[in-house]
């Protein structure tokens, strides 16, 4: 296949007629949300054009009367998100609550677990600093770790590899942040009788890029389907505000700056945009190449790196494990003799 | 002899470990020595860290980042194949 036409077929698989597409999705949003039996819809908007695309989506589907919109800042968060999140609701007549979760992760003790882990490792840190996690290794084929940046109060940065525990013990009380939102989501939607919408796009959902039981649980994911530039066009159609869609993709959850594509990408979302569609179409590397400007080792790297996250994402998006009627299978239960490896892969679905 | 003997050791103790953290057991037929890790679903990177950490104190070697690759932490084999080139640095 010519490169040209390679690049070309891409651009067509990513090119969507924005109206057509939000008039499909929120017709498929009202007929879900009427098999589920409720009366409206409730989402986070964060501040992202994730949410806002979605938010007007649910809008656009049962109108605006029947969308609640919950904006849940915490001590960390950027202000500007809050204001972004505010335009968005201001700006498709959603009624809304502001809900500060600083309270709860408090009680919980979710900062305080957060910075006694760093400071085991970085010694000083405390009220003042700022820190952040990145990851480090797939460029370089390895296998993709966390490692933690910290800049103290005068402004001087330092990164240190994380070790399993304090890696899980940070990810663990940042989490909470997740998890306390969802609480606050399906505490409005059980009082409204409505359903959550979850606000994951293609590459978050696809590249397990949500918290189970955080952001990765609703009852409908609206932008599932759509890669992230395909979001940024029906952003605009849906007229989401411009200081939405020009902001920076960011987890907002960590104090220092945070880009998603440092987090857990690896890459910029345009190129991802462009590896994941040509690889879901079958494309050569060659073609793959072409399309999106990679060097060679890059490529294969982030072939292998994309193919671990999509199992990630269908380990942190299954249902629980339950085991099978005894009468099914006798003889097979647990019998002491260890797990079976072949399970962990049997409910893989298929085309993953 | 004595380096025939140490390589046994070396396999037996990372899959020991291996066994025991990763799959609850500790019955070797689970575990040969050139099973993938990866392909088995056993090795992730959660995973190869905590392997890393216990490589290191296990066996008194620095292992570099750009030595976490999947391909290095393959199997048992190259695992012991990967502290072995560690241990030739150390003495060398």
């Amino acid at each position: 296949m010519a490169e040209l036409a390679a690049t070309a077929h891409l651009e067509r698989l990513l090119a969507i007629d924005p109206d057509a597409e939000a008039d499909r999705i929120a017709a498929w949003i009202r007929a879900q949300v009427r098999g589920l039996r409720r009366r409206g819809v409730v989402i986070g908007v964060s501040g992202g054009v994730d949410s806002a695309v979605t938010a007007a989506l649910a809008a656009r589907a049962v109108g605006v009367d029947r969308v609640f919109a919950l904006l849940m800042p915490e001590r960390e968060s950027d202000p500007a998100s809050t204001e972004r999140g505010l335009e968005v609701v201001r700006r498709f007549g959603l009624a809304h609550a502001i809900v500060d979760i600083t309270a709860p992760l408090e009680a919980l003790g979710a900062y305080a677990a957060r910075d006694a882990a760093i400071a085991e490792v970085v010694p000083g840190y405390g009220p003042g600093w700022r820190s952040k996690v990145v990851t480090r290794g797939p460029e370089s084929g390895g296998f993709g770790q966390l490692a933690l940046v910290t800049e103290d109060p005068n402004g001087h940065r330092r990164e240190v590899r994380l070790d399993s525990r304090t890696q899980r013990a940070i990810v663990a009380a940042t989490n909470c942040k997740q998890r306390v939102r969802k609480l606050v989501e399906y505490q409005h939607a059980e009082r409204l009788h409505h359903a959550v919408a979850g606000t994951p796009n293609l590459l978050e959902y696809e590249l397990g890029f949500f918290v189970r039981g955080g952001d990765g649980l609703a009852d409908l994911k609206p932008i599932a389907h759509l890669y992230k530039s395909q979001v940024y066009r029906l952003a605009e159609a849906l007229g989401v505000p411009a200081s939405v869609r020009r902001a920076r993709p960011s987890t907002d959850t960590y104090t220092l700056p945070q880009g998603q594509d440092e987090f857990h990408f690896v890459l910029d979302h345009r190129r991802l945009d462009l590896l994941l569609a040509g690889l879901r179409a079958g494309f050569s590397d060659a073609a793959l190449l072409a399309a999106t400007g990679l060097d060679p080792d890059r490529l294969a790297f982030l072939k292998d790196d994309i193919a671990r996250k999509r199992a990630l994402a269908r380990e942190l998006d299954r249902p629980a494990l339950v085991p099978p009627p005894s009468s099914q299978a006798p003889g097979v239960g647990p019998s002491g003799r260890g797990p079976d490896r072949c399970d962990r892969t049997r409910d893989a679905p298929a085309g993953g | 002899m004595s380096d025939a003997v140490t390589r046994a050791d070396r396999l037996a103790a990372v899959r020991g470990f291996i066994l025991d953290r990763f799959l609850f057991s500790d019955d070797p037929s689970l575990l040969p020595d050139d099973q993938s890790l990866i392909e088995a679903g056993i090795l992730d990177s959660m995973g190869a860290l905590e392997l890393i950490e216990f490589l290191e104190e296990r066996f008194g070697v620095r292992i570099r980042d750009a030595d976490v690759t999947p391909g290095a932490l393959e199997s048992v084999h190259r695992i012991v194949e990967l502290v072995e080139a560690r241990l030739a640095v150390d003495d060398g």
